[in-house]
This record gives C-alpha cells, structure tokens and sequence, in this order.
C-alpha cells in the first residue's frame, strides 16, 4: 500500500477515533441500559421522542459520522492488530477485508439513518 | 574497592570469536551507596574479568553510549543506581533488538543508517550565505522543536519500540522524531527532501503509538508525540495534494 | 570469527514481554470490541426504523441478561478507548500559546475529558423525552 493511501485511512481512523471516544461510551448506557429497562409505558414516550429527534438533519449528520467514522477507527486497529499478531504476509487481504468491512458499515449507517 | 553491600550481576556474555552460544556470567560486587549499574560493570572489567566488552564514554547521561537492558528495561547504565536494585541479582543484557557484537556492544550500523535516511540537518538553499548574519528563531519558533532535539542518540526507545522487531525495516523512534524535529524548525526548507522516508510504511505510518519510546527516553524528547504530529501533518499533506493535484509528488 | 548474535525473533505473544507492550495490546482489541458493538448498533437502527412495534420487540430482548452482559463488556472496552485516546492528546496535539506550553494534565482535561463529559450530558438530555 502506497504511502498516500495510509494516510487517507490514518485520518479516518484518527478522526472515528475521536467521535468513538466523545460519543460511544454514552450511546451503549443509552442503548444497552437506559432504553430497555425503561417502563413500557415511558417506553412509548421514548419511541415518539427520538423518532423526532433523529428526524433533524444535523442529528442525523452527527450520528452517520459518529458510526460511520468509528468502523474506521475499529477497521484501522484491527487492521494493524492483526498484522502485528503475525499475519503480516496477508496485509493486502487484511486491509481488504478489514477498510471493505468498515465501508459497508458506514454505508448501511447512512441508509438506516436516512430513512428513519 | 572496599564497599557498603553485595550484589550479583548477571551479565550477558557473547563472544563471536569462539562461537558458542551467548550465556549469562554472574559477578558479585562490592558497592558503595551511590554505584551505578555501569560503575559495577567497569569495576568488574578492572578486577574481575578483563573480557566483558561494553561501551561508554561520560558517565553522566550525557554521550548515550551505555544504554543496556537493566532487569528487562532498556536503561543508561550510568543513570541506574545498584541500591535501587537491591538485593539483586540485577540481570544485564544488550540493547533489545539489536545485533549483538560481544557481550554488551550492540551492532549500531542499522541505527546510524536510519539517522542518515532523515536528513537530519536544516536544509535550504542559502545555507552557506551567512553574510546576511544569523537565521533568527523567536522563543516560539524554538519552543515548537525543542524537547524532539535532545536526543542523545543512546537508542533505549529502540530497544522499547515493539514494531523494531515486528517490522525489521521500520526507521524507528529516534530517526522519525529527529526528522521531525527538523521538519518543526522554522529555519529548515527541507520538509520535501524528508517525505520519501519519513512518510514510507517503514516510516511514519509503521508506527502504531505504543508509546514506550517516549517512556523509557531519558532525554524526555517524547518520539512518540514527535510521531503523531508527523503523521497529522503528513495527513494534512495528502489533502492538501488531493484537493490540488498541481502540487501533488509523484 | 562468527557474526554478531541475533536474538529470536519475537512470537505472535511478544505483547506480553512488557507491561505497556500488553496495555497496548488491550486498548488496541478494545476496537474489536467496539467494532461489535458497532454492528449491534447497526440493527438497533434497522429495528428502530421497523417502527414503534418492531422497536418495543426488539427492546424486550435487549432486557436478557446476556444482552446487559454484552453491553457491560462494550462500556467497559468504550470507556478504555476513551481514556486511553485523551491520555495521549498532550503528546499528540500540545497547546501552546507563545512558549508557554500548557501542562499535560490541562490539556488533557480541556481537550478530552471536559468535552467528553459535556458532550455524554448532552445526549443523555437529548434523548431523554
């Protein structure tokens, strides 16, 4: 890989790795511990509440780029993890699989939040 | 020498001349309260064994040549008092990742070749011109490169750096901040000249920010944080080149 | 005479040689943890986007112990990239003004822990009705 190229995916990594480390810590307690134990009834409430919420563009926007940047800070590490635990004779097929899996992350995060 | 306390030194031994397999020789010693690794080792060459090869030159953390692995750590021998490893034994060994010459001396051909590769001097067109006086730097200009200049060339961070073992060709900790170093004076023109081994996959970018460079570094020259900003400008650069590709390199 | 000795090369474990060497190591595989979550993430949009029904469904799920369990594991490993990624901003981005260069702890705390803190208060309050 030419060195152009790393670091296009160097400054995908370090800016998912920024948006990762403000955003995602909160997400998961929102995700994993606030919204299921929530009552039934507030329940409801919620579903009304963040349907408007992630209906405004600019929240829209944040959240594509929040999860869409952070499979590249993931792609990245993983990337270099794996390489460093011994598989440096598969970078190419390494590198494929791992910037081809974040960019289908980061696609299927556009379209999921475009459409809600 | 008459001492205070005794502690075993357990030395590396290679010898290339008889071709064995390196070993580790045990010594003890008589120390005084403030002995360092290295006095031991001297002591040990001056009345022991007249066989241990090591380097160093000032004793006070000043040359870089007395760098070793002290208990596992890469350390200057003359920074590491022997009481703070009492009761012992204190293991020493050549610089991690290195070629070993004899007992102690590592091979630092690679070392100095990877210096070379940075072009670590100012580079600029009018650099013999020095009718025109001085080239000035406010305190702010210097402050930008400062600590990234003091290094002493003693290589603990390549003996620190995992990715030296990982990627045999990788430029290393002290190469990389010394080019950065320059590439952060105000005074240098040479950024262009540095980009092709700076910026490799041997360069800059096979750095993945261990950070023990910047732990074991003496000098507190920090390569890890010189690296990091290297790799931001360098970033940088390949937008600036794909938005305009009129300044873009080959 | 033979050539200099070359130590051996370092196995697929040499992250256990040194202490920074392993926490390296765990803050880079807390991407793969967070790469899951990620996924997970995914499908939580696509659920959401099914509608209020579907959500409720799929929410019901997110109740199982193995579920909490999961995302406990995900806080944790989010929680150590974070620390870990504004730890290093005073290396990697000091602020300086003139030749004063700002303490390492300052900077730490005003461009990585303060806004983090902000920005974790502002999506709680967002979310909630």
């Amino acid at each position: 890989m030419s060195r152009s190229n790393e670091a296009f995916w160097w400054s995908l990594f370090a800016a998912g790795g920024v948006l990762g480390a403000l955003f995602i810590p909160v997400l998961v307690l929102l995700t994993g511990f606030w919204l299921p134990t929530a009552d039934p009834v507030e329940a409801a409430e919620h579903y009304t509440h963040l349907v408007e919420l992630l209906g405004r563009w600019p929240v829209k926007i944040l959240l594509i780029a929040v999860i869409g940047l952070s499979c590249f800070m993931c792609a990245h590490r993983i990337r270099h993890t794996l390489m460093d635990l011994g598989l440096r004779g598969h970078a190419r097929a390494i590198s494929l699989a791992c910037y081809g899996a974040a960019i289908l992350g980061a696609l299927a995060s556009v379209l999921l939040v475009a459409r809600i | 020498m008459a001492g205070e306390k005794r502690i075993t030194l357990e030395i590396f031994r290679y010898n290339p001349e008889d071709g064995g397999e390196p070993f580790f020789q045990s010594y003890e010693v008589e120390y005084l309260n403030h002995w360092v690794v290295l006095d031991a080792i001297n002591w040990i060459k001056d009345e022991i064994d007249g066989t241990i090869a090591h380097r160093w030159t000032c004793r006070m953390g000043v040359c870089g040549s007395c760098g070793m692995m002290v208990n596992g750590e890469p350390k200057l021998s003359c920074h590491s008092l022997l009481r703070d490893y009492a009761p012992g034994p204190v293991r020493v060994e050549p610089l991690q990742h290195f070629p070993v010459e004899k007992d102690l001396m590592i091979d630092k051909s690679g070392f100095m070749e990877r210096l070379a590769e940075v072009k670590p001097y100012i580079i600029r067109d009018d650099v013999n011109d020095t009718g025109n006086g001085e080239y000035l730097q406010t305190p702010a200009q210097i402050a930008a490169y400062h600590e990234h200049s003091m290094c002493i060339n003693c290589m603990l961070c390549y003996a620190g750096c995992p990715v030296m073992s990982l990627e045999p060709a990788f430029l290393g900790p002290a190469a990389l901040a010394l080019g950065q170093r320059y590439n952060l004076d105000s005074r240098d023109k040479g950024q262009a000249e540095r980009v092709d081994a700076m910026s490799g996959d041997e360069g800059l970018w096979g750095c993945t920010f261990v950070g023990e460079c910047s732990v074991v570094c003496p000098k507190h020259v920090d390569p890890a944080g010189a690296i990091q900003k290297g790799k931001i400008a360098a970033a940088k650069q390949w937008y600036a080149n794909f938005i305009k590709p009129k300044g873009a390199k080959k | 005479m033979n050539p200099p000795y070359t130590p051996p090369p370092a196995g697929p474990a040499w992250f256990l040689q040194r202490k920074n060497w392993l926490l390296f190591m765990i803050r880079e595989l807390t991407s793969a943890v967070i790469a899951l979550y990620l996924v997970f993430f995914l499908v939580f949009l696509a659920r959401f986007g099914g509608g209020a029904w579907v959500f409720e469904e799929f929410l019901a799920l997110l109740t199982h112990p193995l579920s909490m369990a999961g995302h406990a594991l995900a806080f944790a490993a989010a929680v150590w990239h974070s620390v870990s990624w504004f730890n290093t901003s005073a290396q990697v981005m000091p602020i300086r003004i003139g030749t004063w260069r700002m303490p390492g702890v300052a900077t730490i705390i005003i461009t990585g822990y303060a806004p983090w803190l902000i920005i974790s208060a502002l999506v709680f309050w967002a979310a909630l009705p």
